[in-house]
């Protein structure tokens, strides 16, 4: 009786315990790590569509995909991500004290619950959890179910051994070799099964050996698939340390094994009878499971530790600069612009992505649509001669391979649906089915007249799980009118949208944007981006020979950024700046072109004095830049300045 | 007490799941006489309607698109039971064996499709039947073909399937991702050897080449390159020492492939079809495959003249092919292919004169992808306004030739978008082919009947098992291919031979090739 309350008691405590400390790690992911940021990173779309299940579940790892292809759109949702990953870190935990309860006798109290730890680590990575938390669900899982067998015949745990190396190892691939440690500890150091237990052993190496050789055909790595870190094919996916994360990612895969593990080693060290004799997990204190033997003293010093190893995991993991930039991207795909800006003011230069060209041109689109492109670029990291305007290369190739997804977003904005459309392509083949993607190719055969063609890009939305309700409303207006002529982005974009045929432009930013302003000259973006390619490519005299275009704007004098580049080629070449009339170079430049050119001089052409001297007053010129190359203090000076 | 509280919970579980079944099966059947006449045939999707179809293709199912509550669908012919279908939802799914056994049993016959809708009101209201004849003539039982996104640059999924047409089994015969990315294609397999087969792959990954020309002989798969086999002074312009193996011909002796090598480019539109191909050279030349030797003669590789689509004659007398005048990509508009042949003797070697079949200042189009068919008498060929890759031409039709006449036209079959990679059937009654008539952008196989005076049938969309699968399948399906039999090897061998290094190692080993020269 008295030990039954005493069970009673302690599984309340334990519950409530892992409830509250469930409530904290939910509350920490959402607030502080961001689910969303994830869904930024694979929004692949998930259909409910017999072809969809089939192409996914036909390979070892399949069933594991299958359930994050459904799992991972639930990330839209900040809180229902958080939710998600709560509850699969909640079932990690759970079997892993299965495991502990099967080595030990007792279900651990606390021990149990550090598996959490290296997941909320591979988090601060933003490492997307998905993936390892469904497959390591599944086979401490799995091997729970193993263990349960303990009572019965070894030859009965030997066919189940079989039975489930096949299952398993189909379903979560590379994550089976967990699945056959966890047998081969648990027969070899528990059921003392030498035999059983060095086939377990034997079997996590030579199964997925196996299927590589036969009769799967598959190379090591995909043998071993899911025992590396996930390839999420988006720039912010990749960790910024790559051997800091495969450390972390690592060490989330193999603790849960560690955790049953360890108990039962400790267990060992001091006489103690086999857990299945002892009559189940349950039982009095000093049992077994380490904290528990040392009373409510003990388990709450352990449990008040657990902030602290949570906070020092933080710290050492979580890569703030790169949440930053995440939600730069996030906000810049819902087309916040305002915000972005605000993160990209907020990244710490020293941080090795402020120099990619794919932060400068979310800046610098973001500039753009908030009006200050040619006036505030420089403010921000820039960098001459990078494409980092429209991430499009001179090389068609490098651009499909590298940036398909954003210069297609590009090409859109400036109204080349054509080479828009292709890039959306070759992005769709590089990253499969990705909702914005599909919905911008929508637009684009409805642009060109194709509803028939969007038609199919539409049907397969509906099929989605969360875009469906945008794509029933849009087959709606479709079907009303098949030329969506009421709509602002098609009119918008039908306006911009070049008329004669050209080909081989798509390598050529320069011909690109002029063949925009060839057919309506008041396409502002088009326009922009040329005068901010110009600038970027330094070439000046392209930029003065072109100030008449300004005339289509109506604009009184000429932007910042410009009058300063007219400034440096009017001073290299002689040219009269009466030429630039009625517009006139505003005197604030003159003055600070001035004072630029004399401390410029007083270095005495000493390039690092004159970058650290000029750096703090004129970084957000382009008199800077034209001159370093760039305006991100952290790198230096590149070289000696032109 | 708690086991036989469980049996009894079971029991009455399977009693509601048999009783369920078994009402779903017997629901009451539709008077089809008497319901109200629509006076007009439904609509349905795709549209099996008013066609021809093989007597062993798998059921046609379809979408009623009709709106309605209840759906009751009758598909019968002179013989044999008919199959009765009902649903509440407008998807016809028709039962394997039941159609198959239809189907048999009524070849040459008319097959009669009968469709009542329920609409809101509960009242039932009939449609006129569609019918379609089943032809006397089977198609062949496979269709290989190339499944592939809309693709420009990038290649991350290209694989080659193989369809069971009597079902709906798709399998794969080889994929990129077994040599890490990459391209194959221009699959072509040998007529009357089943066990025959070449393919064509391209890729570089961290250095290492899987380009090559996987030739597949009766169980035994190797990779070649054909630029290393070239004999000295084959090619006066040696392109066939340079370029790889592209489109691929089968002597119908099983011995010999015809291909052409091509050095292609590609380039983009600013406005319209995006995509284009631009061939800056191309030769034809003859893998030998006993011999692992390439042969060529000039009059199908001239320097002033881009050779490429060949085409055996069934009799194997005869190569046909496009050709073409080169001019540079500015002009890529004004180069249109003719259409050639010249005399080839297979047992001597020798060729024979070369001569134009139809000129395209004739046509007043491009002539390319000849298929000749197994009887001899017809020829098959796209024709578009310009150039060699008609895939990206909605102009591109489909053109049947008499050979014993001369005389071409155009088929009915063509829609206003782009049909071509069309090929024949064994027995020389059906035609296959890729059509982006749907929507101009995916293309789908489509099957047509062809009688003996040339008359092609309406064609018959591929089917699948969701009649809706193609309204969402983001791929296209490219260069079909019907087979009698199965691939000659598995993807596995496929796969190994690509990452093989090429063989060349029983290059001339034992056969001299015959000497070039011309018929007499």
């Amino acid at each position: 009786m008295q030990r039954a309350t005493w069970n009673r008691r302690r599984g309340l405590a334990v519950v409530a315990r892992s409830i509250g400390l469930a409530a904290a790690f939910y509350l920490y992911v959402w607030l502080r790590v961001r689910p969303e940021l994830f869904y930024l990173q694979n929004p692949r779309v998930f259909l409910f569509d017999s072809h969809f299940f089939h192409a996914l579940v036909d390979r070892p790892g399949g069933v594991v995909d299958y359930v994050s292809a459904f799992l991972s759109p639930l990330f839209a949702w900040g809180w229902l991500g958080a939710l998600v990953v709560t509850t699969l870190v909640a079932l990690v935990c759970l079997a892993t004290r299965g495991l502990i309860a099967a080595g030990t006798g007792a279900g651990g109290e606390i021990v149990f619950l550090l598996p959490a730890v290296p997941i909320l680590m591979v988090l601060g990575q933003y490492c997307h959890p998905v993936r390892p938390c469904v497959g390591l669900s599944l086979v401490l899982g799995s091997a729970y179910l193993y263990v349960r067998l303990g009572r019965c015949r070894v030859a009965l745990r030997l066919a189940a051994l079989v039975i489930a190396s096949g299952v398993v190892y189909f379903a979560a691939a590379g994550l089976y070799l967990i699945f056959a440690l966890l047998c081969g500890w648990y027969e070899l150091a528990v059921k003392r099964e030498y035999r059983l237990g060095a086939l377990c052993l034997l079997c996590a190496v030579a199964v997925p050996f196996g299927a590589a050789a036969w009769p799967l055909d598959r190379d090591l790595g995909g043998a071993f698939r899911g025992l590396i870190l996930p390839d999420e094919q988006h720039w912010l996916a990749v960790p910024s340390s790559a051997p800091k994360a495969m450390t972390i990612y690592t060490g989330a895969l193999l603790f849960p094994l560690f955790a049953a593990i360890a108990p039962a080693i400790r267990r060992r060290r001091s006489p103690a009878s086999c857990p299945d004799d002892a009559g189940g997990r349950d039982g009095p204190p000093g049992g077994a499971g380490g904290p528990a033997r040392g009373g409510w003293k003990a388990r709450l010093a352990v449990l008040a530790t657990m902030p602290l190893i949570v906070v020092l995991a933080d710290v050492a993991a979580f890569d703030s600069p790169l949440r930053c930039l995440l939600e730069m991207e996030h906000h810049s795909d819902g087309q916040r612009w305002d915000d972005v800006l605000a993160r990209a003011e907020q990244l710490p230069l020293s941080y090795p992505r402020a120099c990619d060209p794919r932060f400068m041109y979310c800046v610098n689109r973001a500039l753009y649509f908030r009006g200050g492109l040619l006036d505030r670029m420089f403010a921000y990291p820039q960098a001459i001669d990078t494409p980092s305007l429209t991430l499009i290369f001179e090389d068609i190739d490098t651009t499909a391979g590298l940036t398909p997804r954003q210069s297609s977003e590009v090409f859109f904005d400036l109204g080349r649906i054509n080479e828009s459309e292709q890039m959306a392509h070759e992005a769709l083949e590089l990253y499969g089915n990705r909702p914005e993607i599909l919905k911008r190719l929508v637009y684009i055969y409805v642009i060109k007249g194709q509803p028939e063609a969007a038609e199919r890009f539409l049907a397969l939305l509906e099929c989605s799980l969360l875009h469906r309700g945008w794509a029933r409303r849009l087959r709606r207006r479709l079907d009303a009118d098949p030329a969506l002529s009421d709509e602002p982005l098609v009119a918008s974009r039908r306006d911009l949208m070049v008329r004669r045929d050209s080909v081989g432009a798509a390598g050529s930013l320069e011909k690109l944007l002029e063949g925009l302003l060839e057919a309506n000259p008041r396409n502002r973006m088009a326009f922009e981006y040329l005068m901010g390619h110009y600038l970027l490519a330094r070439r000046l005299n392209k930029l003065y020979d072109d100030h008449r275009r300004f005339d289509a704007f109506d604009s009184p004098h000429f932007p910042r950024h410009v009058e300063e580049a007219l400034l440096i080629y009017m001073a290299m070449t002689g040219h009269s700046p009466q030429a630039l009339r009625p517009r006139e170079i505003r005197p604030e430049t003159w003055t600070r072109f001035g004072e630029f050119l004399r401390i410029e001089r007083a270095s005495r052409g000493d390039a690092s004095a004159a970058f650290a001297a000029l750096h703090p007053d004129f970084a957000d010129t382009y008199f800077f830049s034209f001159v370093f190359g760039h305006n991100i203090a952290p790198l230096g000076v590149p070289g000696p300045p032109e | 007490m708690k086991k036989r509280m469980f049996l009894g919970i079971a029991a009455t579980v399977l009693a509601l799941l048999g009783a369920g079944a078994f009402l779903a099966r017997h629901r009451p059947s539709v008077d089809f006489a008497a319901a109200a006449a629509a006076n007009r045939p439904p609509s349905i999707r795709p549209d099996y309607s008013d066609t021809v179809i093989p007597p062993n293709i798998a059921p046609l199912n379809f979408l009623v698109e009709e709106p309605g509550t209840d759906y009751a669908v009758r598909i019968g012919a002179a013989r044999g039971r008919a199959i009765e279908l009902r649903s509440r939802n407008a998807h016809v799914v028709i039962p394997m064996t039941r159609w198959r056994q239809l189907l048999e049993a009524n070849r040459g016959q008319d097959l009669s499709i009968d469709v009542c809708v329920r609409g809101e009101d509960g009242r039932w209201t009939r449609f006129d039947p569609i019918v379609n004849a089943i032809a006397d003539d089977a198609i062949d039982n496979y269709l290989f073909y190339r499944l592939i996104r809309p693709i420009h640059t990038v290649y991350v999924d290209v694989n080659i399937y193989q369809r069971d047409l009597r079902t709906y089994a798709e399998s794969l015969v080889v994929s990129n991702r077994s040599f890490g990315g990459g391209c194959v294609n221009c699959h072509t397999l040998a007529p009357n050897h089943p066990g025959r087969m070449v393919l064509q792959t391209r890729g570089v990954k961290d250095g290492v080449s899987y380009n090559g020309m996987i030739v597949i002989r009766d169980g035994e798969v190797k990779k070649i390159d054909t630029r290393t086999l070239v004999r000295p002074g084959e090619s006066d312009r040696g392109r066939i020492g340079k370029a790889m193996a592209a489109y691929s011909a089968w002597h119908p002796n099983g011995q010999i492939v015809a291909f052409s090598a091509n050095d292609i480019f590609q380039f983009f539109h600013a406005v319209g079809e995006v995509r284009d191909v631009f061939d800056r050279e191309s030769d034809l030349a003859l893998y030998h495959a006993d011999a692992d030797t390439v042969t060529t003669t000039p009059d199908i590789s001239m320097p002033d003249r881009l050779e490429t689509f060949p085409a055996w004659s069934p009799d194997g007398r005869f190569l046909y092919f496009s050709s073409a005048e080169p001019r540079p990509q500015s002009q890529h508009k004004e180069v249109r292919y003719d259409l050639m042949r010249i005399g080839y003797d297979a047992a001597t070697g020798r060729w024979g004169d070369l001569e134009t079949v139809l000129p395209s200042k004739q046509t007043g189009l491009s002539i390319t992808e000849p298929r000749v068919s197994p009887d001899g008498r017809w020829l098959l060929c796209c024709m578009s306004e310009y150039g060699a890759f008609p895939v990206y031409q909605p102009s591109s039709d489909l053109y049947l030739l008499d050979l014993e006449t001369r005389e071409y036209r155009r088929l009915e079959i063509n829609s206003p978008r782009c049909d071509s990679w069309h090929c024949w059937s064994a027995n020389g009654r059906w035609i296959a082919f890729a059509s982006k008539r749907r929507d101009g952008l995916f293309a789908r196989v489509y099957f047509s009947h062809v009688d003996e005076s040339g008359r092609v049938s309406k064609p018959v969309l591929l089917p699948q098992k969701d009649p809706s699968f193609y309204d969402r399948f983001l791929k296209t399906y490219n260069v079909p291919e019907l087979a009698t039999a199965p691939a000659p090897a598995s993807s596995r061998a496929l796969g190994r031979a690509i990452r093989a290094p090429s063989d060349g190692s029983s290059r001339g080993a034992t056969w001299q090739p015959p000497p070039t020269g011309k018929l007499q």
